[in-house]
């Protein structure tokens, strides 16, 4: 969306040229101020559900098998039967960044976090030997080679990237690009710290 | 200092006018001088749901299994559509989808806006 620069203020030099006298100048204040507002665009998700062929199968409006008598046994009725559950396809980063502004638990894998994932203070919150680990923050047809992980970090916190889907984790080092032992299509980060550390304002960019 | 209350304010302003997304089979790479999908399909527009957080946009767009067309798809995009205004337009390696198959498609995305 590119930036948008607002609020510039300038404040002008006043000259005094006064006739018969030394011209005098008094500056008032110099002020060159240009704010940058910047709109990062944060991974889209692309998922998908199927409703089974069998068994208790939706009842969809319009469809003409979910919502045909005769075709699906048991006959799906209206307000019962379920979709099986949505799998992640694909996960875009555009400018292949990876923004966390830890704002939601969109990417917080729950089930290997036991880190406080703190969206009240936007932050990764450790305890003593906890860990912290994302979901696929990208995850397409692309081989990832190289990723470069900044945050602003308290402490001392480990740090992790993995290629394949958390299959083989990998130390990389704050602010200094990584090239991937074992690469693969699914991109994910871990931190494992101690009490204190934290980490904010987490970003990945990372090479196809 | 650019204040909360107007970045919050620059985010409002997206939330209100993002409302449609739509799909399309194109897989050219984005750039920020498209105005449309490459090659959109009509009958995957459908509204988005919005919300809002602190400093950022989420929306939800969902495509049921008895809308789109029996195709690969592979670019999306959110707009404003009183406006017929782009605000995103994305590429993935596609998707397979059928009409009135078994298959509902669910894309969630948004923006975050700060100060530099």
């Amino acid at each position: 969306m590119g930036s948008i620069i607002k609020d510039i203020q300038e404040d002008k030099v006043a000259i005094k040229d006064q006739i018969g006298s030394q011209p005098s100048t008094t500056v008032d204040g110099i002020w060159g101020a240009i704010d940058t507002i910047v709109i990062d665009e944060i991974p889209i998700r692309i998922r998908e559900r199927t409703a089974p062929i069998t068994g208790n199968a939706p009842f969809i409006v319009g469809h003409p098998t979910y919502a045909k008598v005769g075709i699906i046994d048991p006959q799906p009725t209206v307000g019962t039967g379920n979709w099986n559950s949505y799998t992640v396809e694909r996960v875009i980063c555009p400018k292949n960044t990876y923004y966390e502004y830890f704002r939601d638990t969109r990417f917080k894998d729950t089930g290997n976090t036991d880190a406080t994932w703190d969206t009240t203070n936007f932050k990764i919150d450790f305890g003593n030997s906890t860990t912290a680990q994302s979901l696929s923050i990208f995850y397409n047809s692309q081989t990832v080679y190289t990723a470069k992980l900044t945050a602003t970090i308290t402490g001392t916190p480990s740090l992790f990237l993995s290629a394949d889907g958390g299959s083989n984790w990998e130390s990389v080092t704050k602010d200094v690009t990584h090239t991937f032992s074992t690469t693969g299509n699914d991109l994910r980060w871990k931190g494992t710290g101690d009490s204190g550390d934290e980490i904010a304002n987490l970003k990945i960019e990372f090479t196809i | 200092m650019i204040l909360i209350e107007g970045l919050n304010d620059i985010r409002d302003e997206i939330s209100n006018n993002i409302d449609k997304g739509q799909l399309g089979t194109d897989s050219t790479a984005p750039t920020e001088a498209d105005t449309d999908l490459n090659t959109a399909d009509a009958n995957t527009i459908q509204d988005l749901t919005v919300t809002t957080t602190d400093k950022q946009v989420k929306y939800t767009y969902s495509l049921p299994t008895t809308a789109g067309t029996t195709t690969t798809y592979r670019e999306f995009k959110v707009y404003d559509n009183s406006a017929s205004v782009d605000y995103q337009r994305i590429v993935f390696t596609g998707r397979s989808f059928t009409t009135n198959g078994t298959k509902e498609i669910e894309i969630s995305g948004g923006f975050f806006i700060r100060q530099s």
